[in-house]
């Protein structure tokens, strides 16, 4: 028994002395690099997560699930921390996304729409890249080691390493990679080799550079990430803008394509998709339960305003008036509406004038109420009681002369009342009949006007639902309207010309205060560039080029169809006319009932040209007001450097003006002025030059109507021909039609030039020379065109600018804090 | 504070000079006494806008400034609660974005600019405010219907290690909440919360408004699940709605009818005071001061219309669209109500039903000790 015990206390002891001796080799040797032997626990299973491009879509997808998991977790209520977390990060983009959703319905264009999220990306986009680009990168280059470094720990969470400086977790520090190697980390950090505790020494150094790059991230982002969220939407407009654009033409070309198959072959299908599903059936509904709620009834003023509201909505005044002037006629007040309200009305009226006369109860004396009722009501018994005792013109007529009569015979037959007043009231009561009459005039709405009113709401509906179709590739081509063909051709070429003029920031930061700097600018600017042949052909080329750029696009040349335009223009004339043909087949009783309405729509046909019209209306919108005015900019901006040009090669000594040199520098200075500067109003003082009209017609001759261009102009111009409705023109062509046409409108010696006016023996018609015509042929000036682009330039400018330095001194003293970072203490004393 | 720092050596460095290297010897020795100073603090509007200012005006001073050193004895509390500072310095820069160039624009350009530019930082100061008030929706039903305040204040007092024999132990506050972490909610400080009831008295009065029963003899491990299950539904309820209600503060300031505020705003609007030289400085100053006090009461009531008619509008729609253009404001709020509404209905259904699930613990046996 002793001996088992002693056995098992030596045993004991020998466990316990191996144990010591384990753990000492254990300690002993932790600095060896040679562990291999030593006992050792199970590896963990958190890892370092090696973030790559191509990792990244698998990291991407199991967070998504990670987040959806958690959001599954979280609404039974079994989501940890680490879940919640995530949680919050997808309440950010819930709310982000919401904001962009809405926002999105306040826009108006695709490209507007599309920025709203774009916008809200970017920032999800800043938030992450800036601690990327700005910290981490810097800080693994200067530092040797990624502070930003995740890991899964042993639940699966993914987490930043050192979000906690307390908590790194550096036993994942396997070394299985350079970058999970603390031996390596410390020799990019420039730890001594003879350092006895490196690991330790890389450990602090990689917390302390951690705290220090975390903080300075929260003190950055708040900056920085709104800064780069502006600045990248501001770069990212115009490609998104030139993709929105291409994506919206290529929509309204397939548009146009299926208008133009429509227009020629009236297929069904293609009726279906661009006018009948777009119909507005509501108030199609409205009007024809109007018209049923008063059929056979009499109709009020306010009820026709009310069938004329419900039969034109959707349209302009002017078509609206003319189709209440239509109603009106048609439904005249014609017929009288008899009813026991008719007797008592005469019997008030009666009653009023008499027993004022002649005293009190003097009209009960004499008629009978009950008598002239029992008329009335026989009268209307033997002609069938109609509906509503509405009696047609005819018959209300014979009841009103029979009731005078009724009337008149009870007076007379009366012997207490003297003969001279006999023949008073007698008159009396004939008035109080015919009143009371007047006032029951009313008029009716028949089956058959209610099937012309009806049959006209389908037609107009059919009409506003094409119209609706047609103007929306209208729109797109030519409106003045952010995003359209013809606004972002207006931008480029405004854009192209700054860019051409060379305007240093400072000329702009001059030229923007006024439009009259602007104008000495551009002046002077483009005199520089006329003087060299090269330059000046360079600079015709580059804006010409882009000017052609709009009528390409309007007609969609490259697709070889039919131009687009042309296809626009038809259409608006195949509608109008359509509808007002239809509207005119509306016939019955009444001939053309809605012959107002369909003049409006389509126009009233004078000497072959519909005038005063929607259709006109439409088309002038389109080619004169919008296309023309825009391309009379672009004609004058061109034709204003030929001018420019032609006078370099005159003084140059070749080509010519007047010959005289002193009135050729009058002439060039005041030319190059009116061609830059002047609006209508100048032309119509003349420019001044009241008093002296040989200059002034020298002056336009020379500007406007000599048909010279200079050989340098046309070459640049080029030869290639098409112009938006005038098919093949070329650019030089256009130039000089433009000029020859704006001296003949705007260059008269008279100072009248409002319709009707009288040039020498002519008589101008008005089309030729209306004030409006007069100002879309004036159109831009090309001073006040690049007035309005250099403050948009100066404008983005400033505010790129600003943000941009901004942004800079943000990022460079980011980066530079890197040098500063993890200086060791100099308490600290490391042994070696 | 009581704290004997006496036994405190000279140095925490990395490697004291005169140590032997490694392993480190434990130089330290821990304060002898550390009074108990954290504390449950009464939820309201004071408490609120104290730990408010308190975290903010140090994530601006005092974290940077140990953050940047790299300091030793920085938290990730410290980190944390420097994430304000983004948030605010954010706003401010988004506001700036859209204000600041505006000034330099040609006299035509400033105003259409300087229009949007204020809405838009409208936009960003509602969608705080928005943010921030919105969480109540969730909040205050549950605490209503739970009787578990998820909000409840503590805060918490630490001191540091001294880094010399000389150093005076400055003491540390933390801003916390006793259910902020699920993993980890203070349940010990909801022990002997009042002092004449008995100790289990919180969890006695959560199980008892949550059908857990009365008289339990462990009322506190029988809640535990419960708060965790709170924390869990709520937070998951706050962290959806409140950015979206954040998005309606945004879609609010979108609207229209904030130009008449802005022109209210407007240095223009200001009614400008004329001092009466018949009068003395004294009377000036007084009258000085009830001008400005009319002015902005003036821009206060134009607020209170122009919101009131901004709501409208988002809820509403423009008269001109249809579909969802134009019952997208409309949609926007009932998403968030929705939200608020089904994240609180949910986590007090949670509650509510804690008891019907399968508990691990015998609830008729006492298991924890006094």
């Amino acid at each position: 028994m002793a001996n088992l015990i002693q056995n098992y206390a030596n045993n004991i002891g020998q466990g316990i002395s191996s144990v010591n001796n384990t753990t000492k080799k254990y300690y002993n040797n932790l600095t060896d690099s040679n562990s291999e032997n030593l006992l050792t626990p199970l590896d963990g299973k958190g890892y370092l997560v090696e973030n790559s491009l191509l990792t990244y879509p698998k990291e991407l997808a199991k967070d998504t699930y990670y987040t959806a998991k958690s959001l599954q977790r979280g609404i039974t209520g079994k989501a940890n921390d680490h879940e919640l977390g995530k949680l919050n990060d997808l309440g950010l983009k819930l709310g982000g996304l919401s904001i962009a959703t809405y926002l999105m319905t306040r826009r108006q264009t695709p490209k507007q729409k599309a920025m709203e999220f774009i916008g809200f990306g970017a920032f999800l986009a800043s938030m992450a890249i800036w601690p990327k680009v700005a910290l981490q990168w810097p800080a693994q280059l200067v530092h040797g080691f990624n502070f930003r470094k995740q890991y899964v720990d042993e639940q699966g969470r993914k987490k930043y390493v050192t979000q906690d400086p307390n908590y790194i977790p550096f036993d994942l520090y396997k070394g299985k990679r350079k970058s999970e190697d603390l031996g390596h980390i410390a020799d990019r950090m420039g730890i001594d080799k003879n350092e006895k505790d490196r690991n330790e020494l890389a450990k602090e150094h990689i917390r302390k550079v951690s705290v220090q790059n975390n903080t300075l991230w929260m003190l950055t982002a708040g900056v920085a990430t709104p800064v780069m969220t502006a600045l990248a939407c501001n770069r990212l407009e115009k490609p998104v803008g030139k993709f929105f654009e291409k994506l919206s033409d290529n929509k309204v070309n397939k548009l146009i394509n299926k208008i133009e198959n429509y227009n020629k072959s009236g297929d069904k299908k293609l009726e279906d998709e661009l006018i009948t599903t777009k119909m507005d059936n509501e108030s199609g509904k409205k009007l024809d339960s109007l018209l049923k709620s008063k059929i056979g009834k009499s109709v009020t003023e306010k009820d026709i305003d009310a069938i004329s509201d419900a039969l034109t909505v959707g349209l302009d005044n002017q078509t609206r008036k003319a189709a209440r002037l239509d109603l009106g006629y048609m439904l005249g007040q014609n017929q009288t509406v008899v009813n026991d309200d008719t007797v008592n009305m005469i019997f008030k009226t009666l009653t009023k004038k008499l027993d004022t006369k002649y005293g009190e109860g003097y009209t009960a004396s004499i008629f009978d109420t009950k008598k002239i009722a029992e008329h009335v009501d026989n009268f209307m018994n033997q002609n069938g009681r109609p509906a509503n005792g509405i009696l047609s013109a005819e018959k209300s007529e014979e009841l009103r002369l029979s009731l005078g009569e009724l009337l008149e015979k009870a007076t007379n037959e009366n012997s207490s009342i003297r003969a001279s007043r006999k023949e008073v009231i007698s008159e009396m009561a004939t008035d109080a009949v015919n009143a009371v009459f007047e006032g029951h005039k009313t008029a009716v709405l028949s089956d058959e006007t209610a099937g012309y009113i009806s049959k006209a709401g389908q037609t107009i509906r059919k009409y506003r639902a094409f119209d609706e179709t047609i103007s929306s590739a209208a729109h797109f081509k030519v409106e003045k309207a952010p995003e359209t063909l013809a606004g972002n051709n207006w931008g480029e070429v405004t854009e192209t010309l700054i860019k051409e003029l060379n305007i240093s920031p400072k000329e702009l930061n001059e030229a923007k205060s006024s439009e009259e700097l602007t104008a000495q600018l551009f002046t002077r600017k483009l005199e520089n560039i006329a003087k060299n042949e090269n330059s000046y052909k360079k600079f015709i080329t580059n804006i010409s080029k882009k000017m052609a750029k709009l009528d390409e696009k309007l007609d969609n040349v490259k697709s070889g169809n039919r131009p687009a335009m042309d296809t626009i223009i038809d259409s608006i004339v195949r509608n109008h006319d359509n509808t007002a043909a239809e509207l005119n087949g509306i016939t019955g009783t009444e001939s053309k009932p809605f012959f107002n309405l369909s003049q409006r729509i389509a126009g009233e046909n004078i000497d072959g040209v519909f005038v005063g019209s929607v259709k006109d209306a439409k088309l002038q919108r389109i080619k004169t007001a919008r296309v023309g005015s825009i391309q009379n900019a672009y004609m004058r901006l061109l034709h204003t450097a030929d001018f420019f040009r032609r006078a370099e090669e005159y003084k140059a000594g070749n080509g010519g003006f007047s010959g005289n040199a002193k009135l050729d520098k009058a002439l060039i200075e005041k030319g190059k002025k009116l061609l830059m500067s002047s609006h209508s109003g100048d032309f119509y003082t003349k420019f001044e030059t009241h008093n002296n009209s040989s200059f002034f017609k020298g002056l336009i001759w020379h500007t406007f109507l000599s048909g010279e261009t200079s050989n340098a102009t046309k070459s640049a111009l080029g030869y290639e021909s098409h112009e938006v409705f005038n098919g093949k023109t070329t650019m030089a062509q256009r130039v000089s039609k433009w000029a020859k046409q704006t001296g003949n409108l705007m260059g008269t010696t008279l100072n009248e030039f409002l319709p009707n006016h009288i040039e020498g023996k002519d008589i101008f018609p008005n089309a030729q020379k209306t004030a409006v015509e007069k100002f879309n042929k004036v159109a831009c000036t090309p001073d006040n065109m690049l007035y309005n682009a250099l403050k948009q330039k100066f404008n983005s400018n400033k505010w790129l600018r600003m943000w941009t330095t901004v942004g800079s001194i943000v990022l460079t003293g980011t980066l530079l804090s890197q040098l500063a970072f993890g200086k060791q203490d100099k308490t600290v004393q490391t042994s070696k | 504070m009581g704290i004997d720092t006496s036994n405190a050596n000279t140095t925490i460095a990395l490697t004291p000079k005169s140590a032997p290297c490694p392993p480190y010897p434990h130089v330290h020795i821990p304060p002898e006494h550390i009074p108990e100073e954290t504390r449950i603090l009464p939820n309201n509007p004071r408490t609120q806008a104290m730990r408010t200012f308190q975290k903010v005006t140090s994530a601006f001073t005092e974290y940077p400034v140990k953050g940047l050193k790299g300091d030793k004895k920085s938290t990730f509390y410290e980190f944390l609660t420097m994430g304000s500072v983004p948030y605010i310095l954010g706003s401010a820069t988004f506001m700036a974005l859209f204000n600041a160039a505006p000034s330099w624009f040609p006299n035509f350009n400033k105003k259409g600019a300087r229009v949007g530019g204020n809405k838009l930082a409208l936009g960003v100061l509602l969608y705080g405010v928005a943010k921030s008030i919105s969480k109540n929706f969730v909040t205050k039903p549950v605490k209503w219907a739970t009787g578990i305040d998820t909000e409840m204040p503590y805060e918490k007092v630490s001191y540091t290690i001294p880094n010399s024999k000389d150093d005076t132990p400055v003491p540390m506050f933390e801003q916390h909440k006793v259910f902020e972490s699920r993993d980890f909610p203070r349940y010990d400080k909801l022990y002997g919360l009042k002092e004449d009831k008995p100790r289990n008295y919180y969890y006695d009065k959560i199980a008892k408004k949550n059908g857990l029963g009365i008289n339990l003899e462990a009322s506190d491990a029988e809640v535990k699940p419960l708060i965790k299950d709170v924390i869990s539904r709520s937070s998951t309820a706050k962290s959806l709605s409140t950015y979206v209600w954040g998005g309606v503060g945004v879609m609010l300031a979108a609207q229209n009818s904030w130009d008449k505020f802005f022109r209210a705003l407007s240095k223009k609007s200001w009614k400008r005071f004329t001092p009466n030289p018949n009068e003395n400085k004294i009377i000036n100053i007084v009258d000085r001061g009830i001008n400005t006090g009319k002015n902005l009461w003036r821009i206060t009531k134009s607020f209170g219309r122009n919101f009131v008619s901004a709501s409208k509008e988002l809820y509403k729609g423009p008269a001109t669209e249809k579909g969802f253009n134009k019952h997208a404001g409309k949609f926007a709020l009932g998403f968030a109500a929705a939200l608020s509404i089904l994240g609180a209905a949910n986590t007090i259904y949670g509650a509510k039903t804690a008891g019907d699930r399968k508990m691990v613990i015998d609830s008729d046996k006492k298991v924890t000790v006094d």
